[in-house]
């Protein structure tokens, strides 16, 4: 904070801040490497689909051979959620690469054109990257203090364990 | 600091072509927000290192010589994986957060250059990933070939 006592803190209020050429060369660069990463994002969400098209008939195979048996019916009910949080994985994945590229295509797009729609979708777009991130990230935390709060009230219950 | 930097009335209509990139009111309210996400991650980061350099050491202790000297190059390679990244996403966010607050152009662009470095870096680090599984991959592959994994 000790910069409010340079030069450029007591002028011009609410336009202080100008987009530079420097900007736009480190936002190039940025835009591609970004580009990048969601290009390979989506080749891999496109690996999990398959995946998951892949193991699902195998699944199913491995159940019809299995016979009735009370496993294989514990399986089927299994793989049936196993399905649904796929889906839900390929959906996120799908999301937070697809910001990805529209922060990248559209910060290219408004330094090619000038566009200041294009740059506002694209900081718009980084923002909503950022924030699906955040909240798998706060789900995923509070998962593991749920599990862990489950683990050791288990334990705590039965010595033994 | 936040306080000085609340949206008003947001007018972010289009500008007309011709005119330079501003940071309007949309935009500067997107930074902000990506700014403090990314100052989360960044803690989440250096916590993930902080047990993990727990964790190592503890290993390292419990295991001689061989674990110490095998410890600390875990230690080095989870270091070199998890704080460039947190560090230019702390740097980002902190620089970010400074220009939006007090209009300071020169911390605005230090911040962008903290942003390209981290995508930089995650970018390389994919890259070499991907190189070594792939060489690994090869190298499977050529000992499946000449029938070298199971005659042994």
């Amino acid at each position: 904070m000790e910069i409010l006592d340079n030069q450029f803190a007591q002028d011009s209020g609410k336009n202080g801040l100008q987009v530079t050429r420097n900007m736009k060369i480190n936002w190039l660069s940025t835009s591609k490497w970004v580009m990048f990463l969601a290009i390979l994002g989506f080749i891999f969400t496109g690996l999990m689909v398959l995946a998951a098209s892949v193991m699902m008939p195998m699944l199913n195979m491995i159940l019809t051979m299995s016979g009735q048996s009370e496993l294989a019916r514990q399986l089927e009910a299994a793989g049936g959620i196993f399905m649904v949080f796929m889906l839900l994985m390929v959906a996120i994945m799908f999301f937070i690469h697809f910001f990805h590229l529209r922060f990248a295509t559209g910060i290219q797009r408004s330094m090619q054109y000038g566009s200041q729609d294009a740059f506002e979708s694209a900081w718009r777009n980084l923002r909503n990257y950022f924030r699906i991130n955040g909240i798998i990230a706060i789900a995923m935390l509070v998962i593991y203090a749920v599990v862990l709060i489950f683990i050791g009230s288990m334990a705590a219950s039965q010595p033994d364990f | 600091m936040e306080d000085i930097n609340q949206p008003l009335e947001a007018d972010t209509g289009a500008a007309p072509a011709g005119q330079p990139l501003q940071f309007s009111d949309a935009v500067r309210r997107d930074l902000l927000e990506s700014a403090k996400w990314a100052l989360f991650f960044a803690v989440l980061l250096f916590i993930v290192l902080g047990i993990l350099t727990i964790i190592s050491l503890m290993a390292a202790v419990a295991g001689g010589v061989m674990g110490i000297l095998g410890g600390l190059f875990v230690l080095g390679i989870y270091t070199l994986f998890f704080f460039f990244p947190a560090w230019y996403y702390y740097k980002f966010s902190t620089l970010a957060r400074q220009a939006l607050g007090f209009e300071d152009n020169e911390a605005l662009e230090e911040a962008f250059v903290y942003l390209k470095r981290f995508y930089r870096f995650i970018g390389i680090f994919i890259i070499v990933f991907i190189g070594l599984y792939l060489l690994l991959a090869i190298a499977g592959l050529t000992a499946f070939i000449s029938n070298d994994l199971f005659n042994r």
